[in-house]
């Protein structure tokens, strides 16, 4: 393209030439600057007329300005909003009949269109009648049941069988050769938390383990969440295939974080867009030097992103399973009979056959293919009987826990075809019905298409429940955990339900953490911090609701910060250095060795990092109430013998009583609230007068003037309420520490009555400073004796009152998942 | 966390720490598995160290009371002693009504031991521990069995079938009685503490 071409300009003599191509960035760059002025121009028209003044003359009608109705359909939206602009309400739309809504077509559509903002579960619309749904991780979830059911849950989760819907746990799937998975994923745990993922008791995917995942490298700090996950088991024992495949299962409030950190780490890249490579015939063929073209993936039912060698691939496998989790003895009664595996499978059947599932190995995995669970019902709900031979002796049950069948942990569900197809090819319940209809000649008997229904295979999870015997009741919250595939879901759900197992939701996982005695997200990690801030936004709101007599005054109760636990603060206030971050610790072996000097009374050894948090265990002595946030203190001497005086007198009142502080802003909020009374009043007046002076001149009736007062008032109200609370404890240094008559080392994270234990138990974090300062003053005057668990105290926020705890080091924060 | 001190310090002393303490280097116990209940109908009771002495007291005579002719108390291990405690307290305060017969036995427990280290698997350990059944039973001589009006035939057939069965051990637990009423002599010093 070398010769120029002679314009028309360059024949006249000018000098202008016109190029022979035009680069795309310079066509693209004038293109830009059109659409630009273009959409300008589109939102903000010159022309102020109405939108039924701007339609030419045919399509005007009579009183188009009144009955949007009239205007074409693309107008009638910004017409509307032109009216309600004015002042003038338009006409308002008539919510269509209960018949038109109730139509399948459009209550389906009506379903879709409520999911795309909050993700339904399977269960939803079973679980939206009877309970109240909360917003939660971008899911609606069940909270709790509109029953009176809390003490119902806990009976059924202790002795019965609870059940939950944890589908919302997204599922992320790994696969690749364990030696390029191993360093990437030690990248993300550590040695010291306990077992890594790539630990021996977990590699043969017998059992399901649990880690604690942090941001890459960042170990202690960026604690991310606590993921359970479980590796494919291989197929042939003798040569074991190289590539491994991994699900890790992920709370939702830190899922997308943690996805992200596995990117990070594997350097993975979204398979969305794709670069095809041309097979070599098909390049020799154009001979052109199009080597390859992307496309993307207009629509993908799971996200999956792979490396650059196509050697580590990840995979999101959001909603394609149903998880549901039992809690208590009964769980085995109650899948015992919904369960039947299509062929004999004795293992499951004799483990069922136990009384308890704690009795089983610990986190074992059984896969197994049941029949349709539809066809497993009671014709009513009823209690699932007991087993009619009970002769499973203790050598038996020994046998079960020691000795399992290799092929026990096999499922068809890690085959992602499988999937699919039971997708595809399972019977709807609509289908079901109607071949029921056709086909049962006496009803409720079985059909004979019934035995045509595809097997569904099922993934049983054991959990062994609490395992601190000296603590906590042995095995308490033991039970097991169901994954099955996708669409299957409700029909499982009905199944267990009608064998009577009792429904829970969200507030019973708390409540089953408490009674164990363990938290489910600890501060430092994604969800904590996200629940915590939460909670803490709910609870102003509340307290300002209230109307001011019924406030506490937190200011008089010398209580800095009641609606948030201050960690941040509090390990500022404890450590020398000013700390960057804190962190909870859960080093397994320092942990250890901390409880073995709180229980024999001996100073710490070593020196702790300042900026750590220690989970601790409390529980009440005698009397007391403590909740969310509480404080935890240390005792001076004159507790120690106010406490001695009390034990002889059989004395339940509390130790110490919070002098009440003076409320220097108490007269401050009179006055503000004095001088705004005042002000709107006289604002009122001069309306009011204006009023009255233009009616003087006016032949109408004259309306007073709207106030537009909210803004003031809004200012007044935040202006009230920083008045009302104590000032930030992020100010002033030592706020924390030394913020009542007391020094506070720790707060209560969690906390309530506890059925187990029959008195008020709690968990709460301490800093390693006031353990230290704790333990000192315990060895001067030794006076609680030694094989007790060491005493503190504590204090609710809204109380003066502090009492004598005691307290345990919980040395395996891990386990509460 | 126990509040019961006196039964605490009555803990035989065992040497399991000392074999904690060697397997700890590579092992630790982190799972035990919970003893199963055989039979879990109203007159077996299964006595823990946890459960207030008082409360067990009172639910053991309220089921002598409301008509239980027998009542058996499982024990194991630490709770040994607060089961003889609980068994003696009875007859105690029965004032000659009750009697007792106590049957020992061996229970197989089995550990896991988790490892501490990634190269290890999972291991099991199998540990024995004594355990006592205590048979309390009404033993007064006005306790007389009526047997019931015949609704059926042949079902006083079936009522002296009980009351043979019921008598026999009886018998054989009197003949027996002069050694445990030693031991309880032995055993209420403690408890009168």
């Amino acid at each position: 393209m070398s010769t120029q071409k002679l314009e028309y300009d360059a024949n006249l003599g000018g000098r202008i030439t016109l190029p022979t191509h035009v680069s795309t960035y310079h066509y693209a760059a004038g293109a830009l600057q059109e659409i630009k002025s273009l959409i300008a121009d589109a939102q903000l028209p010159a022309s102020s007329k109405l939108i039924f003044q701007t339609l030419p003359k045919h399509m005007r009608r009579r009183a188009m300005s009144h009955h949007p109705k009239r205007l074409p359909r693309k107008h009638r939206a910004a017409h509307k909003s032109q009216m309600g602009k004015a002042g003038n309400q338009p006409v308002n739309s008539k919510r269509p009949s209960r018949k038109y809504r109730r139509r399948p077509k459009n209550l389906m559509r009506e379903y879709v269109r409520r999911q795309r903002k909050h993700i339904w579960l399977e269960t939803h619309i079973w679980h939206a009648k009877r309970f109240f749904m909360i917003d939660r991780w971008g899911y609606r979830l069940p909270y709790a049941s509109c029953d009176k059911t809390y003490r119902a849950c806990y009976r059924a989760s202790a002795e019965h069988c609870l059940l939950q819907d944890i589908s919302y746990y997204s599922c992320v799937q790994l696969n690749g050769s364990l030696e390029l998975l191993c360093p990437g994923l030690a990248r993300l745990t550590s040695p010291h938390c306990g077992l890594t993922m790539t630990a021996k008791a977990f590699l043969s995917g017998r059992r399901e383990g649990s880690v604690q995942l942090f941001a890459d490298g960042q170990y202690p700090l960026g604690a991310l969440q606590t993921a359970s996950f479980m590796w494919r088991p291989q197929v042939a024992q003798d040569e074991p295939d190289d590539v491994c495949t991994l699900w890790l299962w992920l709370h939702p409030a830190a899922a997308e974080a943690t996805i992200l950190q596995l990117i990070n780490v594997f350097q993975l890249k979204s398979t969305k867009q794709q670069k095809h490579v041309l097979p070599p015939e098909a390049e020799v063929a154009n001979a052109k030097d199009l080597r390859f073209w992307t496309h993307t993936v207009a629509f993908e039912r799971h996200r999956s992103y792979v490396n650059v060698d196509d050697n580590v691939k990840l995979l999101v496998l959001k909603q394609e399973f149903n998880r549901f989790r039992l809690t208590g003895p009964r769980a085995q009664r109650i899948l015992s009979a919904s369960l039947r595996a299509q062929r004999p499978h004795d293992y499951l059947e004799a483990a069922l056959q136990l009384s308890s599932p704690s009795e089983l190995l610990s986190n074992l995995i059984v896969g197994v293919n049941v029949v349709d669970p539809r066809l497993q019902r009671p014709r009513q709900r009823t209690k699932a009987a007991e087993p009619t031979d009970r002769t499973a002796s203790a050598r038996e049950a020994n046998e079960l826990l020691v000795s399992r069948p290799d092929s026990l942990p096999y499922s068809d569900l890690w085959e992602p075809e499988v999937r699919e197809r039971l997708g595809q090819q399972m019977l709807t319940t609509h289908q079901y019905n109607q071949l029921r209809q056709q086909h049962a000649v006496v009803p409720g008997e079985p059909c004979a298409f019934e035995e045509q229904l595809q097997p569904v295979p099922l993934l049983l999870i054991q959990r062994p429940g609490s395992q601190q015997p000296h603590y906590k009741r042995l095995g308490y919250g033991s039970g097991w955990d169901v994954i099955a595939p996708a669409r299957y879901g409700m029909s499982l759900w009905l199944t267990l339900i009608m064998w009577g197992a009792r429904p829970g939701g969200l507030r019973e996982f708390d409540t089953v953490a408490r009674e164990m005695g363990v938290e489910h997200h600890l501060p430092d990690t994604v969800a904590g911090r996200d629940q915590a801030s939460r909670a803490a936004a709910e609870r102003r709101t509340r307290y300002f609701r209230l109307p001011p007599n019924k406030r506490c005054n937190y200011r008089k109760l010398a209580v800095v910060s009641p609606f948030l636990a201050p960690w941040q603060q509090l390990v500022r206030d404890w450590s020398p250095a000013t700390p960057a971050g804190f962190y909870v610790l859960r080093d397994r072996a320092v942990l250890q060795r901390l409880d073995e000097c709180v229980r024999r009374r001996q100073a710490l050894p070593e020196p702790l990092p300042g900026h750590c948090l220690i989970q601790i265990q409390l529980r009440l002595q005698s009397r007391g109430q403590l909740g969310d946030n509480a404080l935890i203190c240390l005792p001076t001497r004159s507790d120690w013998k106010r406490r001695w005086q009390q034990l002889k007198r059989d004395d339940h009142a509390p130790v110490h009583s919070e002098p009440p502080q003076p409320d220097l802003n108490e007269r401050l909020r009179k006055e503000l609230r004095n001088s705004h009374k005042c002000l709107l009043k006289r604002l009122r007046g001069r309306r009011v007068r204006e009023k009255r002076r233009l009616q003087e001149t006016s032949t109408r009736r004259v309306k007073i003037r709207p106030a537009n007062t909210a803004q003031m008032v809004r200012d007044q109200l935040t202006k009230m309420c920083r008045l009302w609370l104590p000032t930030d404890p992020v100010e002033t240094c030592d706020s924390v520490r030394r913020q009542c008559s007391r020094e506070v080392f720790g707060y209560v994270s969690s906390a309530g009555f506890s059925f187990v234990e029959a008195t008020v138990c709690a968990v709460g974090y301490i800093t390693p400073g006031g353990l230290r300062h704790l333990l000192e003053a315990g060895t001067q005057n030794a006076s609680d004796s030694k094989g007790q668990p060491p005493l503190c105290l504590v204090r609710d926020v809204d109380s003066r009152a502090y009492r004598f705890a005691r307290f345990q080091i919980n040395a395996n924060v891990t386990a509460g998942v | 966390m126990d509040s019961n001190l006196t039964e605490r310090g009555a803990k035989p002393r065992t040497n399991r720490n000392q074999q904690q303490r060697s397997s700890q280097t590579t092992h630790r116990v982190v799972r035990k598995v919970p003893p199963r209940a055989a039979n879990t109908d109203g007159s077996n009771i299964y006595i823990t160290s946890k459960t207030d002495f008082k409360a067990q007291q009172k639910r053991c005579e309220d089921l002598l009371n409301s008509g239980a002719k027998e009542i058996y108390l499982h024990c194991m291990g630490y709770s040994i002693t607060r089961g003889i405690n609980l068994a003696l307290r009875l007859i105690q305060n029965s004032e000659g009504a009750l009697s007792y017969a106590i049957n020992t036995s061996t229970i197989q427990l089995v550990d896991e031991l988790h490892p501490l280290c990634d190269e290890d698997d999972i291991t099991f350990r199998k540990r024995n521990n004594s355990a006592l059944h205590i048979k309390i039973y009404n033993s007064s001589l006005f306790d007389i069995v009526v047997p019931k009006l015949p609704a059926q035939p042949g079902y006083t057939t079936t009522t002296n079938k009980q009351q043979q069965t019921y008598r026999k051990p009886q018998q054989h637990h009197q003949q027996r009685q002069q050694h445990p009423q030693k031991q309880q002599q032995k055993l209420s010093n403690p408890q009168q503490k």
